[in-house]
């Protein structure tokens, strides 16, 4: 497993985080992300080559979502994970692992994605989830984007495994 | 700190389609091991065991999501389920799976994301060092392309 790069949002926040020019030389792809948005939203999108195609990204989730368990059927224009939101205990941030098997290959591209929002409270969620993005190109970039602004000290980093 | 590893201990890309795949001689040095699979068969499944055991020593405890129903279950099996569809991608973890005093205990991640998402625990009622993993599918084929990836993780 090889760190290809770690990005951190510096002051003042960011919309997104981005890796772009991913090296096709691993076999799979595994991001780590530390996030809070600076909104009561509790979301994040997960984008690849930055497609935004309608129905390009399908989803099954299971999840603790605040006290209740949950799962759900998602066709979007991206992978949908788990935010942290001003309402949390503050300078709790979420954990979230996207693993992307086959990136480099040419079938579409299954995703593996588990998630965390810890807030010592109810409000929280665990997830996992199973996606496949229905393009066959190689994976060269990917992004995290939170609705409004990532704040300071969010962070993502970016392995290839070989 | 030492620097952790994650070793790619065997690979094996189907060129056309199989009924089985078989990692041998598995190399007894390292913590873990890590095993990915993203496959597509005939039968949706694939069903892993270790060390050539068939008999039903391997217990389960799952959790799935469909997308209409979250469910939890418990059995006791003859083999570990591989989901195997659309290349789908499976990750299991299989601790201290060289030690000979304890049974293995494996945590997965099987994903397709036309039908579900699971985690599962399972256990294999052995003591013995793991040596060998087959992975057959149900019935029928792997189909080509499908990607088995055995990593070992330093202790």
């Amino acid at each position: 497993m090889t760190l290809i790069e770690t990005i951190t949002v510096g002051s003042g926040g960011a919309s997104s985080i981005e890796f772009t020019g991913i090296p096709g030389t691993g076999k799979d792809l595994l991001i780590l992300v530390s996030s809070r948005n600076s909104s009561t939203s509790v979301s994040l999108e997960y984008r690849l080559n930055s497609d935004s195609t309608s129905s390009a990204y399908v989803m099954k989730l299971l999840q603790y979502k605040n006290g209740l368990v949950d799962t759900d059927s998602i066709t979007s224009t991206k992978f949908s994970g788990v935010g942290v939101s001003t309402n949390y205990t503050a300078n709790t941030f979420t954990s979230n692992a996207i693993y992307v098997s086959n990136y480099a290959g040419s079938t579409n591209k299954s995703v593996s994605i588990d998630e965390v929002s810890e807030n010592n409270a109810t409000q929280a969620y665990l997830r996992i989830s199973a996606g496949v993005w229905n393009n066959t190109a190689a994976v060269t970039a990917f992004s995290v984007t939170s609705p409004n602004l990532l704040v300071e000290h969010s962070s993502a980093s970016l392995y290839t495994i070989s | 700190m030492a620097t952790p590893t994650y070793d790619l201990l065997a690979s094996t890309t189907l060129t056309s389609s199989a009924s089985s795949v078989t990692f041998n001689s598995i190399d007894q040095s390292y913590g873990d091991l890590i095993l990915v699979a993203a496959t597509d068969s005939t039968g949706g499944l694939g069903i892993m065991t270790f060390n050539s055991d068939t008999g039903s020593n391997y217990h389960r405890v799952i959790m799935r999501g469909t997308g209409s129903s979250a469910q939890s279950s418990s059995e006791t099996r003859n083999n570990i389920v591989v989901n195997s569809s659309d290349f789908s991608v499976s990750i299991f973890q299989i601790m201290d799976y060289s030690a000979t005093d304890k049974h293995k205990a494996v945590l997965s991640r099987d994903n397709r994301a036309d039908d579900q998402v699971v985690a599962t625990a399972s256990r294999w009622a052995n003591t013995s060092g793991i040596t060998s993993i087959s992975i057959p599918a149900s019935s029928g084929n792997f189909v080509a392309g499908s990607t088995f990836n055995l990593y070992g993780v330093a202790k």
